[in-house]
């Protein structure tokens, strides 16, 4: 009996506030990254070397909303296992310390794990530029010449 | 008895289960995935030498003879090629008086032969491109390079100048 009971009031209070849910408008949020990759050529000695600036482009009903970005996978040469490490790969954001710096120049934090790049609020009907995000490959003589591949994914948190 | 608990223990974790899924929906902070941005990173081959000097000189004041350069030159390379070779060359000396063949230029490193061309024991001849360093890569290697100059009667009084040319070979 307490079983059935239990099942019943599950499954209430499931579907109930799942109606509660998808009876509100669907909030939207759309970000865009221009341009949508970028490059690093490294043609001389070892050193650092930037790619071009990405803006962040983004469109909001949520009230609140922060943007996350990671790398997700490592510079890996084309055809080999050689890799450039996470720990190389460096950006500048709004929200990374200015007085930091880790061997890309002050400003630049490592990519090893999530940063914040940008947080806002609702933006109406029209798409903002929320942020301009700068990155920085850092190589060394043990990097082998060739194309290396890789991706950062950015995410998002929100609250209706 | 005993089932009563355990139905309600059931219960409970259906409950919670269901109270956190709902509190997710309504109240957000879940990450959700977004755009992915490709990266390239393109590396070119690159060899970087470094000569310890940009000159040397053999002062010759005495009788034809052997005579020492000035100074060694310490060869150091950089690179990011799987394998790389510098080799030098030298031109003829040049001077009012004449020419002095390179043949008569000598150098030593840890890739010339232990014999005795006629400048002493591991001096070699430098007609032609001699080997100075071979590697892989590597962000320092270094050589020392010893030089010396062979005079004779026939070369005149004067000053006589030419070059030492580095250059090297590598494969990614």
């Amino acid at each position: 009996m307490v079983f059935l009971i239990s099942i019943f009031f599950s499954f209430s209070i499931f579907f109930g506030n799942s109606h509660l849910v998808y009876a509100e408008a669907d909030p939207l949020m759309s970000i865009m990254l221009s341009p949508d990759s970028i490059s690093f050529h490294a043609d001389t000695s070892p050193g650092t070397f930037d790619a071009q600036p990405v803006d962040v482009t983004v469109r909001s009903d949520y009230k609140d909303w922060s943007i996350h970005c990671e790398a997700i996978s490592p510079l890996t040469l084309s055809g080999e296992k050689n890799r450039i490490p996470f720990e190389r790969l460096f950006m500048n954001t709004p929200y990374t310390d200015p007085g930091v710096d880790k061997g890309a120049g002050p400003g630049y934090e490592t990519m090893d794990e999530p940063r914040l790049v940008a947080k806002g609020s609702l933006t109406g009907p029209m798409a903002i530029k929320a942020t301009s995000l700068k990155f920085r490959l850092l190589t060394k003589w043990e990097d082998k010449p060739g194309t290396y591949v890789g991706q950062i994914r950015f995410t998002y948190l929100t609250n209706p | 008895m005993k089932k009563n608990i355990i139905y309600l223990l059931l219960f409970s974790l259906i409950l919670s289960t269901v109270i956190f899924l709902v509190h997710k929906r309504v109240y957000g902070d879940t990450s959700h995935p977004g755009p992915v941005l490709q990266v390239t990173a393109i590396i070119e081959p690159c060899i970087n030498i470094t000569l310890s000097t940009n000159a040397i000189v053999f002062n010759c004041k005495g009788a034809p003879g052997v005579y020492n350069a000035d100074q060694p030159v310490v060869v150091t390379v950089g690179s990011n090629c799987g394998n790389w070779t510098v080799k030098c060359s030298a031109t003829p000396l040049e001077g009012d008086g004449g020419t002095i063949p390179s043949q008569r230029i000598f150098m030593k490193n840890p890739h010339t032969p232990n014999t005795d061309e006629g400048a002493g024991r591991g001096f070699e001849a430098m007609s032609g491109e001699k080997i100075v360093l071979k590697g892989s890569a590597t962000d320092r290697k270094e050589t020392t390079s010893e030089f010396r100059l062979k005079t004779t009667w026939e070369d005149k009084a004067g000053t006589y100048t030419g070059q030492i040319n580095y250059t090297y070979l590598a494969s990614p």
